[in-house]
């Protein structure tokens, strides 16, 4: 006879269970950010339904009524998904006369910790090191034609998992929404600390930047440290990106 | 901190952990899983009023962190293993019969991952699952019944094989 023939479902799942619990879980995200993503959310759907020039910060959550909105939000995405058509081809034109100008010489900028490349073609390779200088980072980005943000551990990040990275508490950027997919092409390449990123200006939304966050900001980028560096789509605004 | 807040970081905080580890049951990945999760959760605070009230709010979490899919997000340098959770997934761990069953886990069905996820963790029956999946409740039976099947054949042969050691 076997061992466990006699095992129940229960005595299964409990053994099943447990093997899950060998593995050590991240600590919670802080509730207050996870609060402030979940009201963006419902200014967003607010937004939608009742068009942009409406503000919606004071409407009560009660308003709330799903199937109607649902309708709205239907209607709201269809006029934001034509808005978008107009907004890519305005983009397009702006990338085509811009392709007509002579590139100019690439510039260097060599520093200890970083190194950002700008190539003929307008992207702007990026190495990175050491998590060090992110004011100096940032500077050089704008300079090269990228509306960025740079934070290297700026809540003492370190162990924290990705959720919470990017959602730091005092983080000047907000998401930019609705550019998931645009992401992909805004910054492509490998791990800054090997063959490096390629940020190319021309695929950045209108109205979108990249923050660059790293859950460290000491000790060197290599395959023996502990750090994370994410990049996202945010939303261009002085305290973010400079303009 | 208006009692609706209180009520819902009370909630956050007693089921963040069971929700993880089921998310983690069938998604494989802990860092995925807390991804998709945080995500969830903030979704369910922007519906809180009708959240509050589901029958399963747990189950509500999962089962819109489940289709929350992809992070929007993209994590650029961390291909290296580390000290904590992060390196961690399904099949991954070494740690004997443990990391026999977590492969298990990881080699059943997504459904049956799903059923016997929400099972785990969230001790919900059957027909919660089924309605919280949307699939038919003998579905879900069979769905666990499958799932539990598999694994105590893994319990088993492991079982097995050390006593004839």
């Amino acid at each position: 006879m076997n061992v466990h023939d006699e095992m129940t479902d229960d005595e299964v799942l409990r053994a099943a269970s447990e093997s899950l619990c060998a593995i050590p879980m991240a600590q919670p995200p802080d509730v207050e950010a996870i609060m402030a993503r979940g009201d963006a959310h419902w200014r967003r759907r607010l937004s939608a339904v009742a068009g942009p020039s409406v503000g919606t910060a004071g409407l009560p959550r009660r308003d709330y009524h799903p199937k109607r909105e649902n309708r709205r939000l239907a209607m709201g995405l269809a006029a934001v998904a034509a808005s978008a058509g107009l907004v890519l081809g305005l983009g397009l034109s702006g990338v085509f006369g811009s392709a007509s100008r002579q590139p100019s010489p690439p510039a260097h900028a060599q520093l200890a910790a970083w190194t950002v490349v700008k190539q003929a073609d307008g992207t702007v390779l990026v190495k990175i090191r050491e998590f060090r200088d992110p004011a100096g980072l940032q500077r050089k980005l704008r300079a090269d034609g990228i509306p960025a943000s740079v934070e290297f551990n700026p809540a003492n990040l370190d162990g924290k998992g990705p959720w919470a990275i990017v959602h730091f508490k005092g983080n000047p950027c907000q998401e930019y929404r609705g550019g998931e997919a645009q992401a992909q092409n805004v910054v492509t390449g490998g791990s800054p600390f090997t063959v490096g990123m390629y940020v190319h200006p021309s695929a950045i939304p209108s109205g979108a930047g990249v923050q660059f966050v790293a859950s460290s900001n000491v000790g060197y980028a290599t395959p023996d440290s502990e750090g994370d560096l994410f990049e996202w789509l945010v939303q261009t605004s002085p305290r973010c990106t400079g303009s | 901190v208006s009692k609706q807040q209180k009520e819902f970081a009370d909630f956050f905080k007693a089921s963040w952990e069971p929700c993880l580890r089921a998310m983690v049951a069938v998604v494989g990945s802990p860092q995925l899983a807390e991804d998709q999760l945080a995500e969830a959760f903030a979704r369910a605070w922007a519906s809180w009023p009708k959240v509050r009230c589901h029958p399963a709010p747990r189950a509500w979490v999962v089962r819109t962190a489940l289709n929350t899919g992809a992070s929007w997000w993209r994590r650029r340098y961390r291909d290296l293993p580390l000290a904590n959770h992060d390196s961690t997934a399904l099949g991954d761990v070494d740690i004997g019969l443990d990391a026999r069953l977590l492969s298990a886990i990881g080699r059943l069905p997504r459904r049956q991952r799903e059923v016997i996820a929400l099972r785990m963790f969230l001790d919900l029956d059957s027909a919660t699952i089924a309605r919280q999946l949307g699939i038919e409740a003998g579905t879900a039976r069979m769905h666990q019944s499958r799932g539990i099947r598999a694994l105590r054949q893994e319990l088993t042969a492991t079982k097995n094989v050390e006593a004839n050691q």
